[in-house]
């Protein structure tokens, strides 16, 4: 019956339509919901980067003479006397520019998403303003290549095709820039200023046990102060910790993406990166600076 | 001249920090744990520390890349000085051995950030002799290299 196989042939052909569209959305929601993500634990890392000078102003405030007179006790110069301490002035002199290095790497994962799901993106970076960072000249350059990118992608008239090429060849620039966020919140933030802080501020609660007489109320007082501010710091560590890994997950999905993604078929494609998204989502909520 | 294949001035600058904190860390505990020191030693002591945990933190910013450029050629020197005091910090029971290292570390790193060769150097030798001095039990290196004789700083 010639008529029935043709309407069978024409449901075939639209199956087969149906599940080839299906799975490239499959593909396409997969890396759209994996930069997403990845945009969102970025974007949770500033105010850690942030804190290297909240935690200096913290440590110089706790570190302050108390004064003889108890109307200057609670004076709120103090804070701005703290954050002009030459140590502090620094961490912010170089703060712009570490921002701007976190925007731009932000702003790549988000064009992405965007681009994987509406195929147009407006984000920009800011590779000028990672210049005032201290990183090293190969971040810098990295931070530069992901801002050309961005910049082709805003200019309109991007083809989708081109997608896979792109993110493999921002695949170095995107490990660049990750590592070098590693490092400031790994070995400048956790392993040197929270070291710091947490060591001035018990020094400066035993002098003033040892020049003010151990006094067991003071003690006890001073005690519960120090206490709360290690745990403070211990929460701090955790998140900064938590956005190690994080970065860590990003570098990875998006060398496993850059590396595979023109390779594979669609339906495999989420199976490869939604691991990362998971990973991602499950260390949201240790994000959160107290 | 720096050379392009050492570490970078980053790379340098944090590991100074780290050694200086160790450093100022290292210092503060034997002022709470040593026996017999007077208020005065306490008292110089804690200031020599939290001087060096300062310059610590201006090490860590990294914003003194261009300060480590004009002091390469100590750099290695310099690093080798920090670690020796800390190692005799922890080691030395000597309250006035320990006083002059700790001053002498403090010369060291007020040097650095004058981005002065002939200074770093000088005080290099500073905490060099004073390390030696403790270790051979001895009275602490006064005089000689300029930067690490200064007893007290405050």
């Amino acid at each position: 019956m010639p008529a029935a196989t043709s309407r069978r042939s024409i449901v075939i052909a639209a199956l087969s339509a149906f599940a080839l569209l299906a799975s490239s959305c499959v593909t396409t929601d997969a890396v759209t919901k994996f930069a997403s993500q990845s945009c969102t634990s970025l974007e949770q890392g500033q105010p850690i980067l942030k804190d290297l000078e909240g935690s200096c102003i913290r440590q110089h405030l706790v570190e302050q003479a108390v004064p003889a007179n108890i109307n200057e006790v609670f004076n709120p110069e103090a804070f701005k006397m703290a954050a002009a301490d030459p140590a502090c002035a620094a961490y912010a002199s170089v703060q712009p520019g570490e921002l701007a290095i976190l925007k731009t790497l932000t702003d790549y994962f988000n064009a992405i998403s965007q681009l994987a799901s509406s195929g147009t993106s407006s984000a920009k970076g800011d590779a000028a303003g990672a210049k005032k960072s201290s990183a090293p000249p190969k971040v810098i350059d990295a931070v530069s290549q992901l801002a050309t990118f961005l910049g082709k992608a805003a200019a309109g008239g991007y083809e989708a095709k081109h997608l896979n090429g792109d993110i493999r060849s921002s695949d170095e620039s995107v490990a660049t820039v990750v590592d070098a966020l590693i490092e400031i919140v790994q070995k400048r933030y956790v392993d040197n200023q929270l070291v710091s802080e947490e060591h001035e501020i018990t020094e400066t609660y035993k002098d003033l046990l040892r020049t003010q007489g151990p006094s067991p109320a003071t003690a006890a007082l001073l005690r519960a102060q120090w206490e709360q501010q290690v745990a403070a710091i211990g929460d701090r560590k955790t998140a900064a910790d938590a956005w190690v890994k994080a970065l860590e997950t990003i570098k990875e999905g998006h060398h496993k993406l850059a590396g595979e993604a023109g390779s594979l078929n669609a339906k495999e494609i989420p199976g490869i990166i939604q691991p990362y998204t998971d990973s991602l989502k499950s260390l949201a909520p240790l994000l959160k600076l107290p | 001249m720096p050379s392009g294949a050492g570490p970078k001035p980053q790379e340098q600058a944090a590991q100074l920090s780290d050694l200086f904190l160790k450093l100022s860390i290292a210092i503060d505990q034997f002022r709470s744990t040593a026996p017999g020191l007077s208020n005065e030693q306490v008292l110089t002591l804690g200031t020599v520390a939290r001087h060096l945990d300062e310059i610590s933190g201006q090490l860590n910013a990294e914003a003194v890349a261009e300060i480590l450029q004009r002091i390469q050629p100590s750099i290695a020197k310099i690093v080798q000085a920090t670690k020796d005091a800390q190692q005799a910090v922890k080691t030395i029971k000597k309250i006035e051995s320990v006083v002059a290292i700790a001053t002498a570390s403090l010369a060291l790193a007020t040097a650095i950030l004058s981005g002065n060769l002939s200074t770093v150097e000088s005080a290099i030798g500073g905490v060099a002799s004073a390390v030696q001095a403790a270790v051979k039990g001895g009275a602490p290196a006064t005089g000689g290299a300029a930067g690490g004789s200064s007893k007290k700083t405050k």
